[in-house]
């Protein structure tokens, strides 16, 4: 079961959101703050990570920068879930490293979507890296 | 801003002639700062004394003339420059004019002449520098209500976001889930929309408050009364056991005060509402009104949740809620607004919480707005 951290700062939309994910056959886990959602990041290398912008103690932005400096996590697909809506919010997750950067109100559609196509893409990372052949050892390399 | 004796610096490159302009000017009680002969130096020393104006000639000395150094200064300083000049050619008045002189004064000059130029363009600059004020204000006005706008926007697309969701579940699973779970979706539906009510008519408050429309009609009122009626009201509102004591010991019953019922009502019933809110259940509140010399003064105690110490500070800007309020409902209005509406009648409010013991708001509204009967 693949495993998605959610980190949102209010109650309800954190419920609902695990609530779907579960629905819909994701081990769903939620964070009600940044500081919270870097730590449950680290310790449990989810496959996926939708993250609110506008929150207390770390925002999404530094959630963001922290994943990115440690290679573990680095890799995460990680999609902002953001009331801001302003053309320079969205530059500044992509530029940070987001996957994909949704605005409030979206549907539940649209989320699953987006989940969906993060992972499907993932899947294919590591697929490729698993099935591509590995050079030959350094003694057989032709002369230049 | 100008002072009684105003500082003035000439540009004259003729010695002898700027002497007695120098001299005329303090027989007027001017203070002469500098009699400077080249445009150059005329600009550097402007920048230096900060003249409260510039009396200046136009052919100079050094390599660019009055009209140049005039247009430099004003761009750069926005000190106002009067001509003083012998030509009254068409090319020299053209070139003048570009630069929006504060006066124009031909040699030779009449000491009243140069008095009544000297004076109108202190009194045009002080005109111009408070329009320019104003306008300046104007636009800080519109930055904080566009910042105001966009706070607003972004607090709705919350709740829109928790209808949409719901909404879309509900949709989606609707055959495969039970009837409460259906519910509870149903339910934070429902909350959303009370929610983003609640929020919009807050916005509709401040803006009218922002707008000047809220108008204050301070009536004869029994405070006592008024105090007793209120706390009867909003123990109804509490859901959960939480029990409102009024207390009023000295206060004299029976005695009108001049206040506005309206805005009283609200600055009070916000407060009382914040403390059920935010109180245990079975918390008690302690409601007390008192009588101070020149001062009513209202202050609402809890045994709640309380305000952490990093936000008491902001705790009265719109739309920002304390980091503990959990899942309790609030718009992040409500105080601001008390606030405003303090401001209307000419009252103060002091916060003192702290976390997990309570909080205690004191309002105090001065005797000019009380008139014991």
């Amino acid at each position: 079961m693949l495993k998605i951290l959610v980190i949102e700062d209010h109650t309800h939309i954190r419920q609902i959101l695990l609530k779907m994910l579960e629905v819909e056959n994701f081990e769903a886990m939620g964070a009600e703050n940044g500081l919270v959602g870097v730590e449950l990041a680290r310790k449990y290398k989810p496959d996926l990570i939708i993250c609110d912008i506008l929150m207390p103690k770390l925002d999404g932005y530094g959630v963001l920068a922290e994943l990115q400096q440690d290679p573990d996590t680095a890799t995460i697909p990680f999609i902002f879930l953001s009331a801001l809506a302003e053309r320079k919010d969205f530059r500044k997750g992509m530029e940070l490293g987001a996957d994909d950067y949704l605005t409030k109100p979206c549907t539940a559609n649209e989320l699953l979507s987006a989940i969906a196509s993060r992972l499907e893409k993932q899947a294919k990372y590591t697929q490729q890296e698993q099935t591509a052949p590995k050079f030959p050892p350094l003694s057989d390399t032709p002369e230049a | 801003m100008i002072s009684a004796n105003p500082t003035i610096m000439v540009v004259e490159d003729e010695i002898i002639i700027g002497m007695h302009i120098s001299e005329t000017l303090t027989d007027l009680g001017y203070q002469v700062t500098d009699i400077i002969a080249s445009g150059e130096e005329a600009i550097e020393r402007a920048a230096e004394l900060k003249p409260d104006l510039i009396l200046m000639d136009i052919i100079l000395d050094g390599s660019i003339n009055g009209t140049q150094a005039a247009k430099a200064i004003r761009e750069s300083l926005n000190i106002p420059v009067v001509y003083l000049t012998a030509h009254t050619d068409k090319f020299t008045l053209n070139l003048a004019k570009e630069t929006v002189p504060f006066g124009y004064v031909v040699k030779p000059f009449t000491e009243r002449e140069l008095y009544t130029a000297i004076e109108m363009a202190l009194a045009r600059y002080q005109a111009e520098t408070e329009v320019r004020k104003a306008l300046e204000a104007e636009k800080e006005l519109n930055q904080l209500k566009s910042r105001f706008i966009s706070m607003v926007s972004h607090e709705f697309r919350t709740p829109l976001f928790t209808i949409l969701l719901s909404a879309g579940l509900l949709e989606k699973y609707r055959f495969q889930w039970a009837e409460d779970k259906k519910l509870t979706h149903i339910h934070r539906i429902q909350e959303a929309v009370t929610h983003m009510t609640g929020l919009l008519e807050d916005v509709l408050v401040i803006g009218q408050a922002e707008a000047g429309k809220i108008e204050v009609n301070p009536n004869p009122l029994d405070l006592k009364h008024f105090c007793e009626v209120l706390t009867e009201e909003m123990q109804l509102t509490a859901d959960n056991g939480q029990q409102i004591i009024l207390v009023c010991p000295d206060f004299p019953a029976n005695t009108l005060l001049k206040l506005d019922e309206k805005i009283l009502r609200h600055i009070l019933g916000n407060l009382l509402s914040n403390a059920i809110k935010y109180s245990p259940a079975k918390g008690q509140i302690w409601f007390e009104l008192l009588w101070e010399n020149e001062t009513v003064i209202f202050q609402v105690k809890d045994e709640g949740i309380g305000i952490p110490l990093e936000d008491q500070t902001r705790i009265f800007e719109p739309f920002h809620r304390a980091s503990n309020v959990s899942t309790i409902p609030g718009t992040g209005l409500g105080l601001s607004i008390v606030k405003k509406f303090l401001e209307l009648h000419g009252g103060e409010i002091f916060m003192k919480s702290e976390l997990a013991v309570g909080t205690e708001f004191t309002i105090k509204l001065p005797r000019n707005q009380v008139e014991p009967n």
